[in-house]
């Protein structure tokens, strides 16, 4: 059985606003089929995550995007009126963003944050309740969690909040942007373990970036390097240790090695 | 709260010693306004009566003892205590400070939520262009632009004004367009500013309607600095309408305040400077109130800083 990949990045190119010269992000290429987990590594600010800014479409400038396609099961995301886009994000394509300390609105609360998901899954508000109790359960989230603001919950309980909310989305493809970074290795371990549950019950496709190469081994098979905007690698992680991969592959395991 | 009583003491000691202080005595501004011939004697007499032979600091006392009362003493060019005075000025002033307000925040936040989500280029530098216009230009000017167009050109308004609730059009514009602009840019780069947040991100990428991310996600993280601009404004407009009020010839505080420093009527003066003090604390002080309310994680840092106070 051939996969027909259920998401597809053509040729993106991503400029700096009067600068087309040195494109941020260089023709970047690759394809997901139903439920695959990649890994995306790099040194930081190699552009991953205006990667993920860009699949969302919701790149700000000075950032253009110059060209590319972002093809979810037949549509082309970027081509699509603001209306359809809308019903892509969310359900279609979600993105758990970098620094969970940032990514909840400071001033409303846990419960608010994702009692509004009803709009979106255009569930009835019981429906949506009992969803985010089971989804709260999943990821071993206290439920008085919910009453209370961003700023009482540790950066690993908002990362797991992040999880429940794509628990109750049930994206087809989900992005998770670096959601490790500025955790201590215990709860960075809870975190991907609850991301595996969570993987696991949405049957997801998941783009995983991250720069720490030892969790992207542990959750995808399949690895894309970049460097300075551009894929410089792919393999699968069987294949890391091979004396023939790229120089910054070479890098990033010998960098592993060290520490 | 603990800084509230010295802030107090100290806006009316500089209230008081600075219209005290200011050269002119009031009692031969009277006489001589009134045209009686009047011996030094006369003069001697009337300065016992206003209490203005006493020493200056003697006097700041009484008048700070009696202000406990509510008693602010008396006018001298009218006779009237200075409470009376300012019931029948104050509904005017504070009718036309609200109303300027009101339509400020209107404008200003239609202002800025068009230009910063349209980001159309024309629209942007219109805004760029208006703004600036407005803030350059004295109020006193825009009054008289506003007068010789709609009362002069095209007279839809007569100049004297006649009593009724469209006299305060003018006036209301006069006071509204400047801070309008001011404010309008201030919404604009603090949208602007938001929607790079990684919250607006999420809200994005959860699908939720731009409508629900603008009012409630949105407007709930700019809120804060415009909650604080709005009081500043209100008190700025209220000052403001010392000149306003004077060039649409409307009898209100600030009218009432012009007359008393041409009259060093000294009670007037004073209070009313403490009154402008008092009105810029409150409001400020009701602004920290709400924004404590709209900004959770704040309050707890601020309880602890409270504490330590």
């Amino acid at each position: 059985m051939v996969d027909s990949p259920l998401f597809k990045l053509d040729h993106l190119t991503i400029c700096q606003q009067g600068n087309d010269h040195k494109p941020i992000i260089d023709d970047v290429s690759f394809s997901l089929t139903q439920g695959q987990r990649l890994g995306l590594i790099g040194r930081s600010g190699c552009g991953k995550s205006v990667t993920s800014h860009a699949i969302m479409d919701i790149l700000r400038p000075p950032l253009i995007r110059k060209q590319g396609q972002a093809v979810l099961q037949g549509q082309d995301i970027f081509t699509l009126p603001d209306m359809e886009k809308r019903r892509i994000r969310g359900q279609g394509i979600f993105c758990i963003f970098q620094s969970p300390g940032s990514a909840l609105h400071p001033a409303l609360t846990i419960q608010q944050q994702m009692m509004e998901l009803s709009t979106v899954i255009e569930q009835s508000p019981t429906t949506v309740t009992n969803a985010i109790e089971y989804a709260f359960d999943r990821m071993q989230l206290p439920l008085r969690c919910l009453t209370q603001y961003p700023h009482h919950l540790s950066g690993g309980m908002k990362q797991r909040v992040l999880m429940a909310m794509a628990l109750l989305l049930k994206p087809r493809f989900l992005i998770a942007d670096e959601p490790t970074t500025g955790l201590d290795v215990l709860t960075e371990r809870d975190v991907i373990d609850t991301m595996e549950i969570m993987l696991e019950e949405t049957q997801a496709a998941c783009l995983f970036i991250s720069h720490d190469i030892r969790i992207v081994k542990r959750v995808c098979p399949d690895l894309l390097v970049m460097q300075d905007g551009k894929i410089v690698d792919r393999c699968t992680r069987d294949e890391l240790t091979y004396r023939d991969r790229a120089e910054t592959t070479r890098e990033i395991i010998d960098a592993m090695k060290v520490a | 709260m603990a800084t509230a009583i010295p802030t107090l003491l100290g806006m009316s000691m500089l209230g008081f010693f600075m219209v005290a202080l200011t050269p002119g005595d009031p009692v031969e501004m009277e006489l001589r306004r009134l045209g009686v011939i009047f011996t030094p004697d006369q003069v001697v007499a009337l300065r016992q009566e206003y209490g203005l032979d006493q020493p200056i600091f003697k006097r700041y006392l009484d008048w700070l003892i009696r202000l406990l009362h509510l008693d602010m003493g008396q006018s001298i060019a009218s006779g009237r205590s200075v409470l009376e005075e300012f019931k029948t000025h104050l509904p005017l002033t504070l009718t036309l400070a609200s109303l300027s307000l009101a339509l400020s925040i209107l404008l200003s936040v239609l202002f800025g939520i068009t230009a910063a989500l349209t980001r159309s280029k024309v629209l942007e530098s219109f805004v760029q262009f208006f703004s600036i216009f407005m803030v350059s230009i004295p109020s006193f000017w825009l009054a008289l632009l506003l007068l010789f167009i709609f009362a002069l050109s095209l007279e839809w308004i007569s100049l004297l004004g006649s009593g009724a609730w469209y006299d305060l059009v003018l006036p209301v514009l006069t006071l509204s367009l400047g801070s309008a602009a001011t404010m309008g840019r201030l919404i604009r780069d603090r949208i602007l500013a938001v929607m790079s947040e990684d919250y607006i991100r999420l809200a994005i990428a959860k699908g939720l309607p731009p409508t629900l991310i603008l009012r409630r996600h949105i407007m709930k993280s700019i809120l804060p600095p415009l909650v604080t601009n709005w009081a500043v404004t209100f008190g700025a407009l209220l000052g403001g309408s010392v000149i306003v009020e004077n060039i649409f010839n409307l009898p209100g505080l600030g009218q009432m305040a012009l007359q008393a420093v041409f009259e060093r009527d000294f009670a007037i003066l004073q209070a009313y400077l403490l009154f402008m003090g008092l009105i810029f604390f409150v409001s400020n002080f009701i602004a920290d109130l709400l924004n404590y309310w709209l900004t959770p994680h704040f309050r707890e840092q601020n309880n602890s800083q409270m504490a330590t106070k």
